[in-house]
């Protein structure tokens, strides 16, 4: 189990410390039936108890006889002998069976006690049952034991966690703006939580004029595309269909259409890390426009510096639409030397403008703005190529050096001064 | 037939940006002689390699790893067949949770001892679990990898070039998926998609692991004359030797078959593959297996192709060196290479197990249950999920046994 899982579920029981106690086993008086040997003595004269114990994180059994630990403490890590001794079971209601694997873990003889991990943690919620075989205990001299006790079975409930804050909410649709390309590659949505993977294809629809459903607008590739805090899902318009030419275009066209309005709709089938479902279902709309087949023109940009001194934005005036979650990393601004220049990159609401401000105050002098070319637009088009255009108008990407090398545009940071473009 | 073209080199930035990060282990420890520790923080596509060696593609990690797993016997009983009846449950059983927590991202068996092996996580939000755990063939029990214990590598799967350093706040939002691993000859040729731009990468990953790493970007024709590229990723490939060359036929989504020269696949270069086949529209490819046809059956080595939307298809691996690329449109029907569906559908993970079964995941149509099943190579159905007229009373019965002992809840 990670550590930081580790510490969060300890926080959790700590809230609710958890001991369940099995009835205790009496130390054995009687030698098996039909063995002239001593018989191990398993337990002390308190007798065995099996309990959660939430600091160990751990099923903990006590009370046992020095003379049990001595053969305990034998034991390998994979030997058998422990799971005929202790094991634990999940209890599912109704899907219980009686040859279902018991949990994996680790045991282990820490002072008196004998100590259950599952190797991948307790589920937080789920209940467990726990059986213990005291006569599974041998004699290591003679191989006999075998207290004729009857097993003891205890079962516990591993609290549920209490779900942080308020239930998830969607708070960005991007692109922002309410008019998009036919050819539009990607949208993303930001949700305000750590979200849970599997159902985005049941909870989220994009809805014609008319309200019927687009039938497969998505690429499907088996996996849903969300970042490592799972607040971040790209849903990627299926390429195939916005290709032109290509065989699923042809067959089923474009999942958008121009001049036509659509709605997306995130549903309350989307759950967060907890399980709980979207406060609410969230809906937007957006008019289609013709299909943008060019990609971004760094040569039409029109920068805008502040005069030096301060802190102000960089402003850039694009030439079209920029994908606003590529931008960050596609594009810096250096010093003259190449040096980049640390600040914070941002594509404010309908994506047709950049602003950069620095972290230190601007100084005088030389700057460039860098364009890496696989920046996109909303529509995919990159800076060295267009997604594609016409049937017939582009074949493969041939290409000269040009396409392959950093674009830069030049710009000045002058005193006391409105700042020159150039 | 080899059209394809090595068109240019990719820039000096990639390169830089990709070969320089391998790496063997997370950096740290305290300077002692022992590696530092692999640490597998997702499991997903998975591959065998000679001599029990495991790969798992961690996508989280943004590693490759390979597992020395050491199970190298070969089975004692090759022909039994493989099965658990609710295979999720089972697993959630074993790691202690909920089967509503546990999946199975992939699967692959290892043809040396015919053990089959899965990916797992538990928790399907941020940081779930990864686990791998070993169907045994042989005694039909399942049991996690004791990673802890097994010899582990690992080589860094650097993102595409970007500003990274230029990222002032937070995370980067950006993650690659491996989307397909395949081992030949000494590499390990591993295929992604990116939640963010949209470029084909293909990785050369040298094992045992070195710094060196080729990547090259793969584009293809599709059904149309317009020699157009694409940038989706591969799902599913595997390398065939063709006239003694070795070549990637690698199936996309919706759902084009296409052929790379493997020679080709340099660092750096861009190569552009023939489509040979289109399986058909509104469709996804999941998995890819050779596999050699009973002699009644024809006795011809076939490639099966199992897909998301549709029944799985085979075509001739003999036909794959000359199937011509497809330079005409394609409307509303599959193309190129001679395909015979197979009777095998909703197939979440498919392997050959042997000559004879091949092994699938995928959930029983009147139960819902997740079976892991066998099925007869060639065939590749189950007799007893289907009534037909041989199973009424007075009929001379079928003369296909029923493979898998599946529960269908009927009183005996």
């Amino acid at each position: 189990m990670s550590s930081r899982i580790a510490t969060h579920r300890s926080t959790a029981w700590a809230l609710s410390a958890l001991v369940l106690l099995a009835g205790g086993i009496a130390a054995a008086q009687a030698y098996p039936s039909g063995s002239s040997e001593p018989p191990l003595a398993v337990a002390n004269g308190e007798g065995l108890d099996m309990a959660y114990d939430s600091d160990r994180e751990a099923r903990v059994v006590s009370g046992w006889a020095p003379a049990a630990l001595e053969v305990m403490r034998t034991f390998e890590a994979s030997d058998e002998a422990w799971s005929e001794l202790l094991t634990v079971h999940t209890d599912l209601a109704g899907r219980d069976n009686p040859s279902r694997p018991a949990v994996v873990g680790n045991y282990q003889v820490q002072e008196d006690l004998l100590v259950f991990r599952p190797r991948y943690g307790w589920s937080p919620g789920l209940s467990y049952r726990a059986r213990l075989r005291p006569e599974a205990l041998r004699n290591p001299s003679s191989g006999a034991s075998n207290h004729p006790q009857p097993p003891v079975h205890t079962s516990f409930v591993i609290p549920a966690e209490d779900a942080p804050g308020a239930p998830p909410q969607v708070t960005t649709i991007l692109p922002t703006a309410d008019r998009v390309p036919e050819n539009l590659l990607r949208l993303y949505i930001e949700f305000s939580q750590p979200m849970r993977r599997g159902d985005v294809r049941e909870a989220i629809t994009l809805l014609d004029e008319a309200g019927a459903p687009v039938e497969g607008p998505f690429l499907q590739i088996g996996q849903e595309l969300w970042d490592r805090d799972m607040r971040h899902l790209t849903l990627m318009l299926d390429p195939g269909r916005i290709k032109q030419g290509v065989a699923p275009n042809r067959e089923a066209g474009t999942p958008l259409r121009a001049s036509k309005s659509y709605e997306l709709v995130i549903g309350t089938e989307l759950e967060d890390a907890h399980g709980r479902p979207l406060s609410s279902t969230y809906r937007k709309r957006f008019l289609v426009e013709a299909p943008d087949r060019l990609g971004p023109e760094p040569a039409r940009w029109s920068l805008t510096p502040p005069s030096s001194g301060d802190r102000a934005a960089l402003v850039v005036q694009l030439d079209g639409t920029i994908d606003p979650m590529l931008a960050p990393r596609m594009l810096r601004v250096e010093d003259a030397h190449g040096q980049p220049i640390p600040g914070r990159l941002t594509v404010p609401e309908g994506e047709r403008t950049l602003e950069f401000v620095p972290d230190q105050r601007w100084e005088v002098g030389d700057y460039r703005l860098a364009i890496l070319p696989t920046l996109e637009d909303y529509a995919g088009n990159q800076v060295r190529a267009p997604f594609d255009m016409s049937p017939g108008t582009i074949h493969r990407i041939e290409t000269t050096g040009a396409d392959r090398q950093m674009l830069t545009r030049s710009f000045e940071i002058v005193p006391n001064a409105v700042a020159r473009s150039r | 037939m080899n059209t394809n073209k090595v068109l240019h080199s990719l820039p000096l930035l990639l390169l830089t940006a990709t070969a320089a990060a391998s790496c063997k282990g997370p950096t740290g420890g305290d300077g002692g002689d022992d590696p530092p520790a692999v640490e597998l923080v997702s499991a997903g596509a998975l591959e065998f390699g000679p001599d029990g060696v495991l790969f798992v593609g961690d996508s989280y990690g943004a590693q490759l790893v390979a597992i020395e797993t050491g199970d190298t016997e070969p089975p004692a009983n090759p022909m039994s067949i493989a099965f658990v009846e609710e295979l999720d449950v089972e697993i959630a059983a074993l790691l202690g949770t909920d089967p509503r927590q546990i999946v199975i991202n992939d699967m692959a068996v290892n043809p040396q001892s015919q053990n089959i092996y899965f990916s797992v996580h538990i928790g399907r939000s941020i940081d779930p679990q990864p686990a791998l755990i070993r169907y045994d063939h042989d005694a039909g029990t399942l049991e996690p990898l004791d990673l802890a214990a097994l010899d582990m590598t690992t080589v860094a799967l650097p993102n595409a070039p970007a500003f990274e350093e230029a990222l002032q706040y937070g995370q980067s939002m950006r993650t690659m998926t491996v989307t397909d691993l395949t081992y030949y000859n000494g590499e390990v040729l591993v295929a992604g998609v990116s939640n963010q731009e949209f470029s084909s990468t293909l990785r050369r990953v040298a094992y045992p692991f070195t710094d060196a790493m080729t990547v090259s970007s793969v584009e293809i024709f599709h059904a149309a004359h317009d020699q157009q590229e694409t940038r989706a990723p591969i799902v599913t490939s595997m390398v065939q030797e063709i006239d003694g060359d070795p070549y990637l036929i690698a199936a996309y989504t919706c759902t084009p078959l296409a052929r790379f020269p493997l020679n080709d696949l340099v660092d750096g270069a861009h190569v552009v593959g023939d489509t040979i086949a289109e399986l058909g529209f509104g469709n996804a490819p999941v998995d890819m297996l050779v596999y050699q046809n009973p002699d009644f059956l024809g006795g011809d080595e076939r490639l099966l192709v199992t897909n998301d939307q549709r029944s799985a298809v085979s075509v001739s691996t003999a036909l794959l060196g000359d199937a011509p690329a497809l330079t005409e449109a394609v409307l509303f029907d599959t193309e190129g290479l001679d395909q015979f569906v197979m009777p095998l559908s909703g197939a979440l993970h498919t392997d050959a197990l042997n000559e004879q079964l091949i092994v699938t995941v995928r959930r029983n149509v009147q139960t819902g249950d997740l079976h892991l099943m066998s099925m007869l190579t060639g065939f590749f159905f189950e007799v007893s999920e289907s009534i037909a007229e041989y199973n009424f009373p007075g009929v001379d019965p079928s003369p296909m046994e029923q493979t898998n002992p599946i529960d269908y809840g009927f009183e005996d």
